[in-house]
């Protein structure tokens, strides 16, 4: 009897619990939605000031993935290009995650959004199974000249088989960071970085520390994610005709030279695993070079804003990556991007390249464009939104940005292979960078398995198309 | 002379018994306090990160009590995204769907245990054969079904399919129903009922620990249920508490704290539910284990 009371008491205070901070929320929720509701009210009265003869706007239904604070943001870009535009209303929904899962059953089901905002390697599954419109004609017909206003790299990622499929809206370059407080610490000079590759082993040398139980305290640099390092040695994915290039050199050297840290460097594996363990999750305060564990970091314009929260009082450098004085690309950078896409199935595909168009700043919408991507703490896919002040405002806010822009016009720069088995081929080299990094196999060993095991996807990609 | 000896046998032999049993007692606490603790550390580990500042959720090596308090992600993630209305549409779907799941499944488990018809137990297995079935198969078919209905977008998609019985449900409740004496249904037919009279006057009150079991899960699916909300949901305004949960996550910086602090508020009505339903809930499982 007595738990029995107990019992039901414990019950009644957490069902109190409940419902008193639901109540406490319950006016402020009711607050918030009276705001949006009324804003939504004056945009409608504005627009209808402005529609008199034309019909209804075109409702455009765009999905996309971000959350947290960012998707304040998107809401408050879409509800300016809604204020712009008295034609086109965009209604915006966050599906943070499994957001592919959603895009991909809609389409599939008949019932899909207009956009959707994606990011991966997903393009070429995409278009080969009809889940995304090709874009060609659209762009012929509203943005002819869109190849020349993109950076070239921007252009290469909307493409599959010749044909565009995506508008890529921001992209992501990776560059090598320093620490030059660590650089004057074991006496090199702060302001010459690593150019070439034989720069980087040389110099990264000097800041290993280690522990009085022999683990790594500090280390200098341990590359990470053979893709990146790939464009630096000169290397591909694939060739022309779409085919994998396993025995390319410049990818194999790339290999090479991860190797050589466990091999002729003679840094231990275990230890460094023990070293990168203990670091959870590299995107936030425990990144090894926000807390001075290593001097060189590889990674994107974000962590300027990490240092900045983290880390304000760093001395810090950025550069390009180093690259392979045998036959590499000065340079050359692997880069990434956010990109729109267009349903197969969408009802209203012309309104929709309109947001589009207003999103990547073509057209006369730098402006927009420039806020738009400097709100979020990305980077533009096109020259002219860099030279926008409102994105300049952004660089000028922390100048070491506008080191990033000097990787975004290179010729170098490489993407992802476009294939299907895209995903899949970098999974395997990811695998084969393991297998190297742990003394199972050689370079060379792993690069011939990832070859066979790529040959066979690929050939039955080719089978079920 | 015996009795003596008996008596001081069986006094120094109880003793020895007490002491075994303490010893064994101790132990076997000490192993399930250890158990208990594992199990429930991810649940402890989601409050104490509730109430950690965001640099603190991210600090190494963690910390197991927080330095600094921050009762305030409670009142902000409530506020952060519309949790009202996420928690309104949850119990829509949650008491829609258990409604819908004890009417359909106890009426489909009473057809094929208490009424003798032809190939009945093929058809059984037939039900149940639909539990092979995996979720991700039976998705798009049914989107497209829906679509075409035109029930995309609404709360229709989740609470409908279960007015329509639900295998794992129907074989727990034919189990229970198999359990019941056949003269009770004898004798009422024998009076002169139906067999729906019979169903609902004399079955349904002597299954109501099977019915209270079947309602506990359905509730506990539907409101832990991400997929089908995800793909069937098109408005925020309509979301449930686990696609809205998601809302704090974020590519690069997600709102840790408060997503524990709201994700420990969405636990309370299932910890509530379970300390009022324990008992039938255990009993269900006793009788189930009494009877086969």
């Amino acid at each position: 009897m007595k738990i029995k009371s107990f019992l039901s008491f414990l019950a009644m205070l957490l069902i109190s619990v409940m419902v008193l901070s639901l109540a406490a929320c319950g006016s402020k929720d009711a607050e918030t939605k009276n705001n949006e509701s009324g804003s939504q009210v004056t945009t409608k009265a504005t627009e209808k000031d402005k529609v008199t003869e034309k019909s209804e706007p075109v409702e455009v239904v765009y999905w996309h993935m971000w959350g947290g604070d960012w998707k304040s943001w998107i809401d408050g870009q879409v509800e300016k290009f809604n204020a712009s535009r008295s034609d086109i209303k965009v209604k915006p929904l966050a599906v943070t995650s499994d957001g592919e899962t959603k895009f991909i059953a809609s389409v599939a089901g008949g019932n899909p959004p207009d956009v959707f905002t994606g990011w991966g390697n997903v393009i070429p599954t995409w278009a080969e199974s009809e889940t995304i419109m090709c874009l060609d004609e659209l762009i012929s017909k509203n943005a002819p000249d869109l190849d020349d206003f993109l950076y070239p790299i921007a252009s290469d990622l909307g493409k599959y088989k010749g044909k565009t499929y995506c508008m890529p809206i921001n992209l992501c370059p990776l560059m090598l960071f320093w620490n030059k407080d660590l650089f004057k610490e074991v006496g090199l000079d702060p302001e010459k970085y690593p150019v070439t590759i034989g720069d980087l082993d040389a110099m990264q040398d000097k800041f290993w520390k280690f522990g009085s139980k022999g683990q790594i305290d500090r280390m200098g640099f341990y590359p990470t994610y053979l893709r990146i390092w790939v464009p630096a040695f000169g290397g591909r994915f694939i060739d022309e005709n779409n085919k994998p290039t396993l025995d390319d050199k410049g990818l194999l050297n790339a290999l090479k030279w991860f190797e050589s840290f466990v091999t002729t460097k003679g840094y231990s594996i275990e230890k460094i695993d023990a070293f990168t363990t203990s670091i959870a999750n590299s995107a936030q305060a425990t990144n090894p070079f926000l807390t001075e564990k290593a001097a060189f970091t590889v990674d994107g314009v974000w962590l300027l804003t990490d240092i900045q929260n983290y880390a304000p009082d760093m001395n810090y450098g950025i550069c390009p990556l180093p690259y392979s004085s045998d036959g590499g690309f000065e340079n050359a950078n692997l880069t990434m991007a956010d990109f729109d896409v267009i349903a197969n199935g969408s009802k209203h595909p012309e309104e929709a390249f309109e947001f589009l168009k207003w999103m990547v700043g073509y057209g006369g919408n730098e402006e927009a464009a420039g806020e738009f991507v400097a709100t979020g703490g990305n980077i533009p896919a096109a020259q002219k939104v860099v030279d926008s002040s409102s994105y300049k405002s952004y660089l000028d806010e922390i100048p070491a940005r506008y080191e990033f822009m000097k990787a975004l016009d290179s010729e170098n720069n490489l993407t992802y292979p476009s294939v299907t088995y895209g995903t899949y081929y970098m999974d395997r080299l990811e695998a084969a960078e393991e297998r190297v990094m742990h003394g199972a196999q050689t370079a060379e060993e792993a690069l011939k398995q990832v070859a066979d095991e790529v040959a066979k996807e690929a050939a039955k990609q080719e089978a079920t198309n | 002379m015996d009795t003596t000896l008996k008596n001081i046998k069986m006094k120094y032999g109880s003793k020895k018994v007490t002491s075994n049993i303490n010893i064994a007692k101790i132990l076997l606490y000490m192993v399930l306090t250890t158990l208990a603790i594992i199990y429930l550390f991810p649940f402890l580990w989601m409050i104490i990160t509730s109430l950690k500042t965001e640099k603190e959720v991210m600090a190494w090596p963690p910390t197991l009590i927080p330095h600094t308090l921050q009762l305030s992600n409670y009142p902000d993630s409530l506020t952060y995204i519309p949790f009202l209305t996420y928690v309104k549409n949850t119990l829509i779907y949650c008491f829609g769907s258990v409604f819908g799941v004890i009417i359909s499944s106890t009426l489909a488990a009473y057809g094929f245990s208490r009424i003798k018809w032809p190939e009945r137990d093929k058809i059984f297995i037939l039900v149940l054969s639909t539990m092979m079935l995996p979720m991700h198969v039976t998705m798009i078919p049914k989107f497209v079904l829906f679509s075409k209905i035109g029930w995309i977008g609404t709360l229709k998609p989740l609470i409908v399919p279960f007015f329509f019985g639900e295998a794992f449900y129907i074989f727990l409740l034919r189990q229970f129903f198999m359990g019941i004496p056949y003269q009770l249904s004898d004798a009422a037919k024998i009076d002169g009922c139906s067999e729906l009279r019979i169903f609902h006057s004399i079955l349904l009150p002597l299954v109501k620990p099977a019915i209270a079991t079947v309602a506990l899960f359905q509730f506990l699916t539907a409101w832990n249920d991400f997929l089908y909300p995800l793909i069937y949901l098109n408005e925020e305004a309509k979301f449930t508490v686990s696609v809205g949960l998601q809302l704090f996550l974020s590519r690069v910086e997600s709102k840790w704290g408060m997503l524990m602090a709201a994700s420990a508020v969405v636990t309370i009505p299932i910890i509530v539910l379970f300390f009022f339903t324990q008992k039938s809930f255990i009993q269900g499982i006793a009788m189930t284990g009494i009877k086969g």
